[in-house]
């Protein structure tokens, strides 16, 4: 089960805290891997993370560090990073004093020269004797990931880091926490209930929903090949299609859905029932018949047009319902209104299908 | 009506005025009562200067001994360590507030005293009379303290954030290392103010004190003995010190607590 890339590996872990559940988590983070936990409030993200750093007791299940079983150990015996949402620096230490707090309890080798690194990489070196209540949010944020690096943790979990910061201070630090961790060769878990973030950090992205995983995998895998309904809806409406699998050529299979041919990639038995997902945004409309390269062409009306910000969602009916995305200003260009005569098209590539 | 409202806010200031004489006139006339040079010369009397020491001194021990006790029990509240019995233990320790300061003297003399539980003990095993020592004055003060010290450190850990305790301990400090390096400073101010009200409840215990321990003789002890025996000077010279140090005290608490807001 471990291989030799696994740093941390969770086999079957299950957590209790009041009546909320952990259940039955397994999954594994590779060396020098950034994974995400993506999930509405609420679905267990934080408590994942502290089950993980030994805050809340394990129940039943197996959590496994460079090899060692730390399930049972204290939280200050697991040497693991912890970056809390509300940064929680120390407030009666000077920022040095808190970026040392961890070298009192175990001897960091090369304290003096680690100390420098951090402090030049961070660029901290004008804020040593200041207290963090008079720190900018990005600053504290700088120091609460010093203090955690100094003592070479084995993982790093941070959970949901950039929340207390502005929307605009928060991508940049979201990808300064990333290019730190690369930098240093750290593995870490990154909680989050934004998106965005989850796709720009994340190598791989685990989808959690009322203390389970639903699908791990990388963000393109999550984002196109959903194993679940559940995990198709939760990057927005998408369009999702009853089918059954017909005539199957070189690797391509169409699937009946109302009738029509939807062509996709893969090889199913005929008459084997599957869940389609295509994406809203993955739909190209037009006017006119024109040439394309995608194999699914059809012609519908449009039923539908509903706006959300900058972006048009149309629906339009080719047998069934297709929901596409596009911008308001090719919506303009295209002259589209309801009613209009559309053509849809796209690619097979697009298509993503699960057995039922 | 606007001058319905005057005659309102007149009338209350009247009343509310007349209570705060009442609490300021006697204790201002009693500082002033007599002239320095007078309490200078009580002061060199051994008689009076020694139960003075003794309320200091033994009171300063008391809240000591407070806090080494108190504050490991208010850590644990704090914490909800005691779970369903928390609520018990929050009562347990208010208890002292509650009960008549005698009727703890009495208590206490039932375990401490020559035929109370420990008391016999120590009487019949070493021949150690516990009752009218200063130890004995310890106790009766503690036992009426002790609540001051509990509820205020209590307070001071609870306002620690508990991801400040998570923050330490991932970094790799032990929960004792927590308590000391974080619990301990970020409740400085409580413990500080909560040691101080110990000490001033202490220092003005007479109805347990005189019960367990009338000697050695501690100032309200003093005070009582010598207006027993109809020398209001020497009584009221004492009482004039021991307020002094008392408002010194609690002066002091207020100020504490105002700087932290």
């Amino acid at each position: 089960m471990n291989s030799i890339n696994d740093v941390l590996v969770l086999q079957n872990v299950n957590a209790k805290i009041g009546t909320f559940k952990i259940r039955d988590i397994s999954f594994s983070v590779y060396d020098n891997e950034i994974l995400v936990v993506l999930g509405e409030n609420g679905a267990g993200k934080t408590k994942l993370l502290e089950t993980i750093a030994g805050f809340l007791p394990v129940v039943s299940g197996r959590i496994g560090l460079f090899g060692d079983d730390i399930a049972n150990k204290a939280a200050n015996e697991r040497n693991i990073g912890f970056i809390f949402q509300g940064l929680s620096l120390f407030p009666h230490l000077s920022v040095k004093e808190n970026i040392l707090y961890g070298a009192r309890f175990q001897v960091i080798p090369d304290l003096d020269r680690e100390f420098k690194k951090l402090v030049h990489l961070f660029k901290l070196d004008n804020f040593l004797d200041r207290f963090p209540k008079t720190l900018s949010g990005g600053e504290q944020q700088k120091v609460a990931l010093a203090r955690t690096l100094i003592t070479n943790p084995k993982i790093v979990l941070l959970d949901e880091p950039t929340s207390a910061l502005s929307p605009k201070e928060r991508e940049r630090v979201t990808i300064e926490i990333k290019n730190t961790l690369k930098k240093l060769n750290k593995s870490a878990i990154f909680v989050t209930h934004n998106v965005e973030e989850a796709h720009l950090v994340g190598d791989r992205i685990a989808l959690m929903e009322n203390g389970r995983i639903l699908q791990i995998g990388t963000p393109n895998e999550i984002f196109y090949k959903p194993n679940s309904k559940t995990v198709a809806t939760f990057f927005g409406e998408t369009n999702i299609y009853d089918g059954v699998a017909d005539a199957q050529d070189k690797g391509i299979t169409a699937v009946k859905v109302d009738g029509l041919n939807i062509f996709a990639l893969g090889k199913y038995k005929q008459g084997i029932k599957l869940k389609v997902f295509i994406r809203p945004e993955d739909i190209l409309l037009k006017k006119r018949l024109t040439k394309t390269s995608a194999r699914n062409n059809f012609k519908g009306v449009v039923k539908r047009i509903s706006f959300k910000g900058p972006l048009a969602r149309v629906f339009v009916d080719v047998g069934f319902t297709v929901a596409a995305l596009i911008t308001k200003q090719s919506l303009e260009e295209l002259e589209i209104n309801r009613g209009s005569s559309v053509y849809i098209s796209f690619k097979i590539t697009a298509v993503h299908t699960v057995e039922e | 009506m606007k001058s319905r409202e005057k005659l309102t806010y007149i009338s209350f200031f009247i009343l509310g005025g007349i209570l705060l004489l009442f609490i300021v006139l006697p204790l201002g006339r009693l500082i002033f009562a007599h002239s320095p040079a007078i309490i200078l010369q009580e002061l060199k009397d051994k008689t009076v200067l020694v139960p003075i020491w003794n309320s200091v001194f033994l009171s300063f021990v008391t809240a000591f001994i407070a806090i080494i006790f108190g504050v490991p029990l208010a850590f644990l509240m704090a914490k909800e360590r005691f779970g369903k019995l928390e609520e018990a233990v929050e009562t347990i320790v208010d208890l002292p507030l509650a009960v008549p300061h005698t009727v703890a003297g009495i208590a206490l003399l039932f375990i401490f005293g020559r035929q109370g539980l420990l008391g016999a003990f120590f009487y019949n095993g070493f021949g150690f009379r516990i009752t009218g020592t200063r130890i004995a004055v310890v106790l009766a003060m503690l036992f009426v303290s002790l609540p001051y010290i509990v509820n205020s450190a209590r307070d001071g850990f609870k306002k620690v954030d508990i991801s400040l305790e998570k923050a330490s301990r991932s970094l790799g400090a032990s929960l004792f290392s927590t308590f000391r390096y974080i619990y301990l400073p970020l409740s400085r101010d409580e413990i500080l103010s909560g040691f101080l009200l110990t000490w001033a409840r202490a220092i003005s215990e007479f109805g347990a004190v005189i019960i367990v321990a009338y000697y050695p003789l501690t100032a309200p002890v003093k005070i009582y003995d010598a207006f027993t025996q109809y020398n209001l000077a020497v009584s009221s010279a004492i009482a004039a010190i021991l307020l002094v140090i008392c408002l010194s005290i609690f002066l002091t608490v207020r100020f504490l607590v105002r700087r932290k807001r």
